[in-house]
């Protein structure tokens, strides 16, 4: 079951291998292995075997099937599917079932993908661990003692240990990039609008997008074709047709020019600077051409992304107060108390934090100082990288400045914020951005190349990604610990 | 005992008005836009605040909201966004509501209205919309929320505070009224609450510049409670300041949310604001902004039905009619409608007007029944008035004819008229002209003055003669008869 | 800045959270110190940059026709409620506006 997702495609589309047999041996290696892992929150056994069954049948009849026929793919507990729980990694929302379709999954079940459960994540996809679960922590099949990166953390594991091919996780500051890049999985961002937002659980309303996890570049663009289209129920998704990834993942990259920011990546450590210089010697040997520019004002994007995600974030939580949804406290006796106790027994200590930020920085006296000012600040960096953009093709740069380090390791909560210095970026410019897997640290970690585009250059993001990796073999190598069965 | 000198001061009032807009879906979703269904069966994933749900921007609130910023000749955003403002209550989706603050649609503005015979202009500060809030429903040990209005499209429009009477806060509120129906973009029922008007007061002394503290009048459910409310709180005002003349303003008049009561006519305090409500007003990330052309806006400016004022204007120019009676109809779409309607069959608008907005309002009032309600057609009272025209009827057996009407809303005027010999004038005209020959006889004084020139003594002598007749002659011909008997007897 | 006890307290207030004692003192050390570190920006030179609201260029009107959709069945919603009575939300007592 190690077929990348367009593979086992073909297969099934050419009968070597059944739907039915397709979501039994994917059930089957879940439950042989998840114990370890923790990526899964839910499973939709029931709901698959009988979308198996119907596959098997139109196949047989020679009916129409989509394009994702025969595909297993697993869904962040973040995104909707009606009728099934969505958490949200939270304990406000433990028994909350979905009142529609989110519009991606609604796309993907129309191409006839075989959605199989729901993953787990980082609280309301605050963090950048996995370990902010109110459930169970996630662990990197790389290293079980390793957290897998968040918010993302089931996704991005679950296709790690080849648990299914794809799976669907959100992006709002790295929480796609970030993980992929800890799990040595294929983890892309689209530019923000170009997914819809409805049906995701919003979090910084103008930093989320949803995004994908694959093992292989040539699927990533697949599912992008996919769910890549406007959507009348968002009002921020972009109103252009859907593009071609996969006609334009072949084209040729001679004298395509990589834009490096040197001066933000000061402060790597050698092996990490180390592995991102043999990523660029691939890159070079391709026939692109290095270009230095400058993301100067990128080193900012940490408080800018807290104080704009925070504020966002804020307001978008405020709708969980136990009166139309989600767990109400029973020790509450009058109406203040149905809100405070209600959330302060829903909610984790890290979602609890982000909502005072974000109240903080919108609240009256404060907010010409941070909210205001940040805003003025992602200004600068969109200009800057619109200018940086203008110089090169793509930008490449590490996904993450460390590995994945131990599960509750961090004792600093900064440091967890600091992860997010490479990726959150891409969310201030909406621009869209991909990490590959490009090598290993000593103690066999993987490493994440990151390569980012301007916005709606989708493409050219997924074109030199794709040439990365048929250059190289990273994207093949498997977890030792869940690679025998395989 | 302190006599308090209401004269010495000067009402500051400045009204907010909310109008639940005529779209047939709301504001942010398609979920239809009605009154009355059963609760939370108008509802939509938006409407509720579920997780993962997203505005989407109805095109027909747009196109309302910008028609009544050309009514009074505002001045139109051609960009406006919209901005997140929280706040934490039951009958929130979001708790958050997504209004206009930083940007609204409608800048400035001007509405005319007539306030006891006068033109006077107003100035509105701005005008956006936003949405609803759903419906509580309060029980003695519980509460429950119906979310049915929840998302509902509001156009907040926000006077300057410029009215210094509640006469004219009130014209001003029936002017803004007259607008959104002429517009068709509110059915503006204030029962239904579709029209809220809110009203921020204070006073003081003639001559001051400042501003002393204000308080909020909430929920006053009809012009007339909100006439009395102004009164009242005003009244109020005066005399706290006149009895504590050395405190601070603010403890004198403490900042508040009133409500009004009409049974005990007096102004009652809700709750206090001890603070400024923080709503952390910040731009809302999932709408873009509303951009606009100069095309659609000159279209929708093109397509402007006649207006109240218009309409007021050309009432007095082409009818002649009184000011003060043109004010009355035009406040009212269906009234003057349907004044144009009857007009059709008559040829006198003065009389036809005051049939309808004395005579016959009179009688509907004392039914308890608007005339909508009442089923009467326009045609039967423009018939009726044209019968008074024609002399077919006098104007006291019209009134007969009128409460028949009433009784029988279906029934053609003319038909009545018809069917009873009583309602029709003497048609004996020499019996007519027997009495006239007795009361010219009778008053030699009246005919004197006549012929001096006072044709008052016409009008009495006429009016002796329709004594008389029990008021079946016909006035006209009694008139000639009169001054026919009068030229004879000179010579 | 720093924030006083009083102040995250209000904010906690506003937030709507109850916090025990400790967990108040947690999270005020923990907002303090990331204010303290956003307060970074405020040393930047942002003389004559627009605010930025829109990330997508050229973003505008997305409007909808004024026409009836589906609705959310009151059955289906009412599943969700923790508390209900009859077809309506239920919630202790609210201070009653008039």
């Amino acid at each position: 079951m190690n077929h990348s997702a367009h593979v086992l495609h073909q297969l099934f589309i050419s009968g070597e291998i059944s739907a039915a047999e397709i979501v039994a041996r994917t059930f089957a290696r879940i439950k042989t292995h998840d114990s370890k892992i923790g990526a899964f929150l839910s499973l939709f056994e029931e709901r698959a075997h009988q979308k198996a069954k119907i596959l098997d049948e139109k196949r047989r009849n020679k009916q129409h099937l989509g394009k994702l026929a025969g595909v297993p793919i697993a869904v962040k507990d973040n995104i909707h599917v009606h009728g099934e729980i969505t958490t949200c990694g939270s304990k406000f929302l433990t028994n909350y079932r979905a009142v529609f379709d989110s519009t991606v999954t609604r796309l993907l079940e129309e191409e006839d993908a075989l959605l199989i459960g729901k993953t787990n994540m980082d609280e309301f996809a605050m963090g950048g661990s996995g370990t902010h679960s109110a459930f169970f922590p996630t662990h990197n099949p790389w290293n079980l003692s390793c957290y897998p990166g968040g918010s993302s953390s089931g996704s991005a594991a679950a296709v790690s240990a080849r648990l299914c091919p794809v799976s669907l996780g959100s992006d709002t500051g790295g929480s796609v990039r970030q993980p992929g890049a800890l799990t040595g999985t294929v983890g892309f961002k689209p530019t923000y609008g170009r997914v819809s937002r409805y049906g995701l659980v919003a979090f910084g309303s103008s930093l989320d997008q949803i995004g994908t996890f694959t093992y292989s570049v040539k699927d990533t663009a697949l599912l992008a074709e996919v769910v890549g289209r406007h959507c009348e129920k968002d009002a921020t998704s972009i109103s252009l047709p859907p593009q071609h990834y996969l006609r334009d993942l072949e084209r040729p990259l001679l004298e395509w020019k990589i834009g490096v920011p040197w001066s933000f990546l000061e402060g790597l450590s050698s092996e990490m600077r180390h592995l991102f210089d043999e990523a660029l010697k691939v890159l070079e040997g391709l026939g692109m051409q290095i270009v230095p520019i400058d993301l100067s004002s990128f080193k900012h994007s940490i408080s800018t992304y807290y104080i704009l995600g925070s504020a966002e974030a804020s307001t978008n939580l405020a709708r969980f107060d136990g009166i139309r949804y989600g767990q109400r406290s029973k020790r509450a006796n009058n109406l203040e108390e149905v809100y405070s106790l209600s959330r302060a027994e829903g909610f984790g200590f890290e979602v609890k934090k982000r909502i005072m930020l974000g109240t903080f920085v919108l609240s009256s006296g404060y907010q010409d100082a941070y909210y205001h000012k940040a805003q003025q600040v992602r200004a600068l960096m969109i200009r800057q990288v619109r200018e940086a953009l203008t110089q090169c093709n793509v930008i490449v740069l590490p996904t993450t400045a460390t590995p994945a380090g131990i599960i509750g390791g961090i004792s600093d909560p900064l440091e967890e914020y600091l992860q997010d210095l490479y990726t959150t970026g891409a969310n201030l410019a909406g621009l869209p951005a991909i990490s590959v897997p490009a090598g290993f640290t000593h103690d066999k970690k993987p490493f994440g190349l990151q390569i980012m585009g301007g916005q709606m250059r989708d493409a050219d993001v997924l074109t030199t990604a794709h040439a990365y990796e048929k250059a190289t073999t990273f994207t093949q190598a498997t977890p030792p610990l869940f690679s025998g069965d395989l | 005992m302190t006599e308090i000198l209401y004269e010495n001061w000067e009402p500051v009032i400045g009204l907010e008005i909310h109008v639940q807009l005529l779209t047939r879906t709301k504001l942010f979703s398609s979920a239809p836009n009605r009154f009355g269904a059963e609760p939370n069966t108008l509802i939509t994933e938006v409407d509720t605040g579920q997780p993962g749900a997203l505005p989407t921007l109805n095109k027909e609130a747009i196109r309302l909201a910008t028609q009544f910023g050309l009514a009074i000749h505002a001045e139109i955003a051609l960009v406006s966004s919209f901005d997140r403002k929280s706040y934490f209550y039951p009958d929130s989706p979001r708790n958050f509501q997504i209004t206009q603050f930083h940007q609204p649609l409608i800048r400035g503005g001007t509405v005319t209205c007539d306030v006891e015979g006068h033109t006077r202009h107003f100035a509105v500060h701005h005008a956006h919309v936003e949405d609803d809030t759903g419906m509580l429903k309060h029980f003695s040990s519980f509460a429950g929320i119906d979310y049915n209005r929840a998302g509902a499209a509001l156009i907040e429009i926000v006077s300057e505070p410029v009215f210094r009477t509640p006469k004219e806060a009130v014209a001003y509120a029936m002017a803004i009224r007259a607008i959104m129906q002429y517009l068709n973009a509110s059915d503006c029922n204030m029962e239904e609450g579709s029209l809220r008007i809110d009203a921020n007061v204070s006073v003081r002394l003639k001559g001051e510049k400042i501003l002393r503290p204000k308080i909020e009048i909430k929920n006053m459910n009809s012009f007339h409670n909100m006439e009395l409310a102004l009164e009242v709180e005003i009244r109020r005002q005066i005399r706290a300041y006149s009895l504590r003349p050395h405190d601070p303003q603010d403890d004198v008049i403490g900042k508040g949310t009133y409500r009004f009561d009409p049974a005990q006519k007096e102004t009652i305090l809700m709750r206090r604001k001890e603070e400024a409500q923080d709503y952390r007003y910040f731009p809302e990330p999932d709408l873009p902004p509303v951009v606009l052309t100069e095309q659609y806006i000159e279209a929708l400016r093109a397509a402007l039905p006649e207006l109240p004022h218009q309409r007021y204007l050309r009432y007095i120019a082409d009818f002649k009619l009184p000011p003060a009676s043109a004010s009355l109809l035009v406040s009212d779409k269906f009234l003057s409608d349907y004044f144009e309607e009857a007009l059709a069959y008559c040829s006198r608008p003065t009389a036809l007007c005051n049939w309808l907005i004395s005579e016959f309002s009179g009688r509907l009032k004392e039914k308890g029944l608007t005339l909508q309600q009442s089923g009467l057609k326009s045609s039967n009272i423009g018939k009726l008035v044209k019968m008074i025209d024609e002399g077919t009827i006098t104007g006291k057996m019209a009134k007969l004819v009128a409460d028949e009407m009433l009784a029988d809303p279906e029934r053609d005027s003319e038909e009545i008229v018809r069917n009873n010999p009583a309602y029709r004038p003497m048609e004996d005209t020499a019996a007519l002209e027997a009495i006239v020959i007795q009361v010219v006889k009778n008053n030699p004084e009246s005919i004197a003055d006549y012929k001096t020139g006072r044709t008052k003594a016409l009008g009495f002598l006429v009016g002796q003669v329709m004594q008389k007749t029990e008021g079946k002659a016909s006035p006209a011909l009694v008139n000639e008869l009169i001054i026919k008997r009068m030229r004879d007897e000179k010579s | 800045m720093n924030l006083s006890e009083e102040e995250i307290a209000h904010l906690a207030q506003l937030c709507r959270i109850d916090f025990s004692e400790e967990e108040l003192k947690l999270v005020g050390k923990d907002l303090r110190n990331a204010v303290a570190y956003c307060e970074e920006i405020l040393a930047v030179d942002t003389t004559g940059i627009e605010p930025c609201t829109r990330v997508l260029e050229n973003a505008h009107n997305h409007l909808r026709e004024d026409e009836e959709g589906p609705t959310l069945p009151v059955q289906e919603f009412l599943a969700n409620a923790p508390s209900k009575v009859g077809s309506l939300i239920k919630v202790p007592p609210v201070l009653k506006p008039a």
